[in-house]
This record gives structure tokens, C-alpha cells and sequence, in this order.
């Protein structure tokens, strides 16, 4: 006779637990925001400007390196790198599709012994376009936040689309996430390259899988514009 | 003296008009500036970008000119100094205060503009700061650009040296493309885990390319940690690698060799490798099987190294089962790793047409493509000790077989903050005498049915594992895997949300994880699971079917449930919708679900 009051009560506990994961879940969920609305003042973001029927859309990155040890890694010699990519969406009845896209590279580098900061551009081409040579940190950050027309193609007439941009910052040569993963999935991608200890990359892996979560040295910033119609071609 | 006065007098009574209409007209612009976008860059806004040629020629060239005062280092212009020509400074700072009755140019240098300063010509400042530019009075042109002048010095001349930038980026694109090199290679071989530990791989690494061809030459050994660190031949292994390829990373045609002497995963498909040894290197639970390869293949590959490509082997290759080792976990807790099924031990040869298409548009968090990954295998095996310790007739001295397998996935955008994905995973015997051990199926873990328990049994029959024998039997031998066929799909449902615990902000971009302050933007997830497995043979009582029937879907098991995926990790709760035990279960994962 007991076994099924057990077993009952194990459910009803099961499912208790299930509402106050469930709970939680919605509280998280409650807590968010996420209606389109202002941009915020500070902190790092890309901007999409749409585009008109006279100029091209652009994307902006800004305050790309503020916060976390990017700045500090940066004067110890660790290149930093924003990878971008940006995809024109169309709406369909169903699915939105993707139409087209285009990434490129910023860089920006330490110049250690003329205490300069170098910024450029690298296109999909491969082809290096140099955005200057700062003596301070926030000129390079500001050079680091010019608007960039990716050639990419018009939206068609009459047709629902967006864009979505996707920046992702990291240190150049301090990829020690890849590295874990790697180690714990057994690729044949370099953990160690010579220079660096199997155990050591296993530590700092730990440490930067901490530091990253909690918005370290790899930071990935998305955007999508509002939907859009092209009502005309450009002039 | 009464000249100089009156010359001073002069010059600050046309200063304060000068900027008295300066800022007149500052006001006009900027009501303007307010009406409409700004369309030209203001007098004396900085300017970020790379220098001009022009600007770049200009000051090299005021510096170079012999009329032009010079002055490198720190100057102070006073209001009483005047300075009748061009006046350069290198590396300042400039604080001007005086009269220049030409051009000045700053190189690298930052300037601060007193009220009493009167520029008859134009004012450039390059690599450096203008303060004040509201004070005194500039006639000509008023430009400050923040990039610096990269700049050598040639017989006491000024040579401008902007390619030096351009140089450095191009070498280090050039570099990333390189085009022979080799290294010493340090990485794990394996995930950890509980038959060899920690398993590293290391040994010479080369490549040589020339035009649009390539040799890769690899060497590596292997040696595995076990339960204990001893040079023994149970801890060696090997992986060598020859391969010639001809074409670009994502075009090509390569053709190679390998030979191998491994551990191999049973069922990789089922969790990501990360997972698989994390779980085992922190709490002792190891997910997955293993058995040993040791032997050769030649290969043929088209296509590329990421996205799509299509592989066929053929090789010859001697199994052997592994048994579980005693391996360091770090919160153990007194639990003694699970035993390692056996495997079925002899000699193999294979022939594996592999195929992959990768459409997504992002690996990480993709939102819209294919992911497909399928594969066909034909082996002959001669056997020479059946370890196979569940179901298959081994009196026979080989065994011949034909097993499918693929992993469909698709990834679809419904709205611009939402999705719904897709998976299909399939396969088992096609054709032959049955599956060696190493080769057979299950539905059974968090990756397939996160509701259900690790190969646990989800009722009789048990379409989980289709393991037939007695429970405790089961587990003491390691709970192996044991269906010829399985069928499973999921489906995921998913939007984004934002948490800001401290502050409420209204967004519309999308940051992951964010730095200042606990902020974290994910997705929410909404799942269904449903699969099983079978064997194939004569119909029984819901558990082996013959060959050309697939069981009906009132016979799956089904879960469902909702989770958080934060992007480096997700957490979530399952409900099993049928079974014995419908316990909601919690779990997490490290990624993405699929």
C-alpha cells in the first residue's frame, strides 16, 4: 500500500521542484526588458544606419574596448581584433532567409616601442586599409568607432528586411578557451605551440572561461536594425 | 615700447571681436548643425581616420623648408612674442599665446590655444590635441587630425612614413596565410576520460605549400596518464598523417594517409567533447564508451575543411576492447567510474563514405542553415574473441555489415528575436549480419532524451539502450549500448531575452555578456524530444522489428521542457512524457542544445 503513495509523492515532489525551476525561469524572463527603445548612453554597442536613397548603410562600433582587461592587454602586446559580419535578412511568410552578407577585420595594435596605437581595416579581400597612428588610447578607440560602409548589396524594392551585425572582440594569441575545448575534445588544433605549457593552457583556459563569462578579454556585440522597406531604387 | 603697447592693444581688441563674431557665427552653425545633419567637418574638430596625403605632404614639407622656423620639443609662445614666418613644432607641446604671421603647424605635437593668440595663416595640428580652439584668433584654415605622422628622419629631413602601418597589418594578414610552417604540437587526443585518462597527443607538425597545393606531414604520439603514469605500451599510441591537397581552404581536392593506434569514442554523436570530459574530469561520469583502433586508411576528400565536404576511406583496422581505468576526478565523492562495455575484438576492414553540409550562417549561435552530417560504412570483420557480451551470434569467424548514420539539422529565423530548429538524428544496420558492439545505437542521455537518465530504462521494452538482460547485470557491465537502429527528433522553439538585475535599460542591440554590472542577454528555450530505438530481427514483443519497418511513434519516448541558454552555457529542466518514472529533470549544458 505504501509503494504508490511513495511514488506519489516523489511525482507531486518532481513536480514541485519542476514549478519552482519553472518560477525562476520566469522570473529571469521577468526581469527583461526587451522592447526596442533608446539606446543606451555608454558602454560598447554597434549601430546600424539604415540605408537612404542616397547613401549606403552603415555599421558604427562603439565603446568596442571599454571595460574589461582589453586595454591592459592591449599595452602588454596582445593585439586586439574585432571580427564583423553583417547579414541583410529578408521576412518571408514563414522564415526570414538570409540574402547577403559581408565581414571584415579591425584591428588595433601597440606599438610598444613608439608608444603609438596602430588601427586599421582588413576587408574580406584581404585587403589592409590603414585607419591611423593614435599617441592615446581614446583617439585609437574613437578611430576604432568610425562608421563603416560594407560593400554590401541593396535590399530589393518593396520587400521586408533587416540587418544584423555581429562584432566579435577578442585578444589576438590569447585564445585559451579555444584551447580547453580543444583539450577536452581531443582536436588536433594547437593547444600548446611551443612556447606555451600543456598545464598552463589548461589553467588559464579555467581562468579565462570565468573571465570571459563574465565579460573578459572575448566579448561578441549584436545588433539588428529595425525592419525596413526599400521603397525606391537610389538615384 | 609705447608701439608695442598700442601694436598688443590692437591685437586684443581685434581678438575679442574676432571672437566675438566667432561666436555669432559659431551660434548660426549651430542652429544649423541643430536643423540638419552635420555636413562638414567644423573648424578645429578633431578628425580621426588616417592622415591625408595632403595633410601628410603639407607639414612634412613646412617642416623640410629652410624660410620655416623649426622648433622640436616643448615652445611657449607668450602674447608679447611674434613670430613672422611659418612656425613648426616636433613633438611639442605648443602653447601659443603670440602672433604668427604665417602658418603653424604642429607634428605630433598638442597645442593650447590662448586668447591672446593671432594666427595670420592656418593652423594644423597632427597626432595631437587643440585646447581652446574657441580662444584666440586663426585667419586661415584650422585643422587637427588625432592620427600621428609616422615619420623618419633622412639627413635632418622629414620623410613620411605612412606605409609603416599599412605594412605591419598586411604582415601580419601575410603571416596568417603563411605559407610553409611547422611546429611542435602539444594537445589532448581525447576528451577525458575513464579508460585513458588524460591522453596527450605530441610530435612534429608540417606543412609545405606551393601555389595552390599543399603536403601536410604529421607525427604525433600518444601518451595516456591512466590511473597511473607509467611508459607502457597500454599508454602509447600513435596518430601519423600524410595528406596532399590541391586548391583553397574552402575548395579542394586532398588525398592521404593515416595510421593510427587510438582510442576511439562509441556513440560521439551524443555529447560534445567539452561535455564528455568535463563531466568526467570533475564528477567521475563518464557518458561515453571506448574501444581501441589500431591500423591504416587511405583517403579521398572534395570540398572544404569547414563546410561541405565528402570523405571516402578505405582501411584496415584491428579492435580491441579498453578496459575502465581508475582515472583522478575532482569531486568524486566515492563514486567508482562506470565499467567499459566491451567491444567486439578482430580485425576490421572498412570502407566509410562520410558527407557534410554546413549552410549556417554562424557555427557558434547559427539562426538560419543546414548542418548535415551523414555517414555510410561497410566493414568485414574477422573476429578473434568475442567480447561482445550482449546479443550477437559469434560462431561465425567474420562478420559483414552495412550501417548508416546521419544528424540533420536546421536551423530556421521565424521573427527577427525568434526561432525554431530542427533535428533529426538516424541510423544502424542497413545491410549484413548485425552490428559489432562498437557500432550499435542508443536513444539514452541528455543530448537525446534529457527527461530520461543516462541509459536508464524507459520501461519494457527498454527503447532506450534495448538492452534485454537483468538490471544489476546491465550495470556491471558497463550498461552498453545495444540497438541496431534508433530514430530521433528534436525541435526547439527559442527567443532572446535580457536580464539587468541592476537597472533596467532599454535596448535594442543584442550583448551576450556585458561587463560593468551583472548583465546577461540569452535565449529562452522551448523543447521536445522524441526517439527510440530497436532492434532489428524477428518482431517480438515491441522491441526487434524486421528490416523494412520502422516502429510507430505511439511507441517513442517523448520529454519536454524550457531552459535558459546564456551561450557559453544553458540551463534547463526536462519533463518525460511517458516511461516509468516521470521525474522532471534538471541538467545543463555547455553550448548550445543543437
Amino acid at each position: 500500500m505504501r509503494a504508490p503513495d511513495l511514488s506519489r509523492r516523489r511525482a507531486l515532489r518532481g513536480i514541485g521542484r519542476a514549478l519552482l525551476h519553472g518560477s525562476i525561469a520566469l522570473w529571469l524572463a521577468g526581469a527583461v526588458a526587451s522592447p526596442a527603445g533608446a539606446q543606451p548612453a555608454a558602454g560598447p554597442r554597434v549601430e546600424i544606419a539604415l540605408p537612404s536613397a542616397t547613401s549606403s548603410m552603415t555599421v558604427r562600433l562603439r565603446n568596442a574596448i571599454d571595460g574589461g582587461r582589453f586595454e591592459e592587454l592591449l599595452r602588454n602586446g596582445f593585439d586586439v581584433r574585432v571580427h564583423l559580419q553583417v547579414e541583410l535578412w529578408k521576412i518571408g511568410r514563414i522564415f526570414n532567409d538570409v540574402v547577403t552578407r559581408e565581414e571584415w577585420d579591425l584591428l588595433v595594435h601597440f606599438d610598444q616601442f613608439d608608444q603609438v596605437f596602430d588601427v586599421a581595416r582588413l576587408d574580406a579581400q584581404g585587403n589592409v586599409t590603414p585607419l591611423g597612428t593614435y599617441r592615446r588610447l581614446i583617439d585609437a578607440k574613437a578611430a576604432l568607432a568610425l562608421p563603416y560602409a560594407p560593400p554590401i548589396a541593396r535590399p530589393r524594392t518593396g520587400q521586408r528586411h533587416y540587418y544584423s551585425v555581429r562584432a566579435d572582440i577578442e585578444t589576438l594569441d590569447l585564445k585559451d578557451l579555444d584551447e580547453l575545448t580543444r583539450w577536452l575534445r581531443g582536436e588536433l588544433a594547437p593547444a600548446v605551440q611551443g612556447r606555451k605549457s600543456p598545464g598552463t593552457a589548461l589553467t588559464r583556459g579555467v581562468r579565462t572561461l570565468v573571465s570571459r563569462v563574465m565579460g573578459g578579454e572575448v566579448r561578441r556585440l549584436e545588433a539588428r536594425s529595425p525592419r525596413f522597406v526599400v521603397s525606391d531604387e537610389p538615384r | 615700447m609705447r608701439t608695442a603697447s598700442r601694436t598688443t592693444l590692437r591685437t586684443m581688441l581685434c581678438s575679442a571681436l574676432a571672437a566675438a563674431a566667432r561666436v555669432a557665427v559659431a551660434a548660426h552653425v549651430a542652429a544649423l548643425c541643430l536643423a540638419a545633419p552635420l555636413a562638414a567637418q567644423e573648424r578645429g574638430e578633431p578628425r580621426y581616420g588616417r592622415l591625408s596625403p595632403e595633410v601628410t605632404t603639407r607639414v612634412v614639407t613646412a617642416w623640410n623648408d629652410s624660410t620655416a622656423r623649426t622648433v622640436r620639443g616643448r615652445l611657449e609662445l607668450g602674447p608679447s612674442d611674434t613670430v613672422p614666418r611659418t612656425l613648426v613644432v616636433l613633438d611639442g607641446p605648443l602653447v601659443l599665446g603670440g602672433v604668427v604671421r604665417g602658418d603653424v603647424i604642429a607634428i605630433n605635437a598638442d597645442v593650447r590655444i590662448d586668447s591672446t593668440a593671432w594666427v595670420h595663416g592656418s593652423l594644423i595640428v597632427v597626432g595631437g590635441v587643440a585646447s581652446g580652439r574657441t580662444r584666440g584668433r586663426v585667419d586661415g584654415e584650422f585643422e587637427v587630425w588625432r592620427s600621428a605622422l609616422s615619420y623618419r628622419e633622412e639627413d635632418g629631413r622629414l620623410v613620411a612614413d605612412e606605409a609603416r602601418l599599412g605594412t605591419r597589418f598586411t604582415r601580419w594578414r601575410d603571416e596568417r596565410r603563411a605559407a610553409d610552417w611547422s611546429d611542435v604540437l602539444v594537445a589532448s587526443a581525447n576528451a577525458y576520460n575513464r579508460v585513458e585518462g588524460l591522453s596527450i597527443l605530441g610530435g612534429p607538425r608540417l606543412r609545405l605549400n606551393r601555389g595552390t597545393s599543399r603536403i601536410t606531414l604529421e607525427a604525433l604520439g600518444i601518451f595516456r596518464t591512466g590511473d597511473r603514469i607509467a611508459w607502457e605500451r597500454e599508454n602509447l599510441g600513435h596518430r601519423l598523417l600524410i595528406e596532399a591537397r590541391r586548391g583553397s581552404d574552402e575548395r579542394h581536392v586532398a588525398v592521404g594517409a593515416r595510421h593510427i593506434d587510438e582510442v576511439d569514442a562509441v556513440e560521439r554523436w551524443a555529447l560534445t567533447d567539452a561535455e564528455s570530459g568535463l563531466t568526467s574530469l570533475l564528477f567521475a561520469r563518464d557518458y561515453r564508451d571506448y574501444f581501441n583502433r589500431f591500423g591504416g586508411h587511405g583517403f579521398v576528400r572534395v570540398g572544404s575543411e569547414r563546410a561541405n565536404a565528402l570523405t571516402l576511406s578505405v582501411g584496415r583496422e584491428r579492435w580491441e576492447s579498453r578496459a575502465a581505468q581508475n582515472p583522478y576526478a575532482m569531486f568524486r565523492e566515492g563514486r567508482d567510474w562506470r565499467a567499459n562495455p566491451g567491444a567486439l575484438e578482430g580485425t576490421a576492414r572498412l570502407v566509410r563514405l562520410t558527407a557534410r553540409v554546413d549552410t549556417r550562417n554562424d557555427p557558434d549561435r547559427p539562426l538560419d542553415g543546414w548542418l548535415v552530417h551523414a555517414e555510410y560504412e561497410h566493414g568485414r570483420v574477422d573476429v578473434t574473441r568475442a567480447a561482445d557480451t550482449t546479443r550477437l551470434d559469434l560462431s561465425a569467424p567474420s562478420l559483414d555489415y552495412g550501417r548508416v548514420f546521419m544528424d540533420v539539422r536546421r536551423f530556421n529565423r521565424v521573427a527577427p528575436n525568434t526561432s525554431v530548429n530542427l533535428r533529426l538524428v538516424a541510423g544502424g544496420l542497413l545491410h549484413g549480419d548485425g552490428l559489432p558492439a562498437q557500432r550499435r545505437l542508443s536513444v539514452s542521455g541528455v543530448d537525446a532524451l534529457p527527461g530520461y537518465g543516462f541509459r536508464a530504462p524507459l520501461g519494457a521494452p527498454d527503447v532506450g539502450t534495448c538492452n534485454t538482460t537483468p538490471q544489476s547485470e546491465y550495470a556491471t557491465l558497463g550498461r552498453p549500448v545495444a540497438c541496431d537502429r534508433i530514430l530521433l527528433l528534436q525541435a526547439e522553439w527559442a527567443g532572446d531575452f535580457r536580464i539587468a538585475l541592476f537597472g533596467r535599460e532599454q535596448r535594442t542591440d543584442d550583448r551576450r555578456w556585458y561587463a560593468d554590472g551583472l548583465r546577461a542577454d540569452g535565449r529562452w528555450v522551448v523543447f521536445v524530444n522524441s526517439g527510440r530505438g530497436w532492434r532489428v530481427g524477428e518482431r517480438d514483443g515491441g522491441l526487434t522489428y524486421p528490416r523494412g519497418v520502422v516502429p510507430l511513434f505511439r511507441d517513442f519516448r517523448s520529454d519536454v521542457g524550457v531552459g535558459l541558454d546564456f551561450g557559453y552555457f544553458g540551463v534547463y529542466v526536462a519533463q518525460p512524457l511517458n516511461g516509468p518514472a516521470r521525474v522532471p529533470h534538471t541538467f545543463m549544458r555547455l553550448g548550445r542544445r543543437f
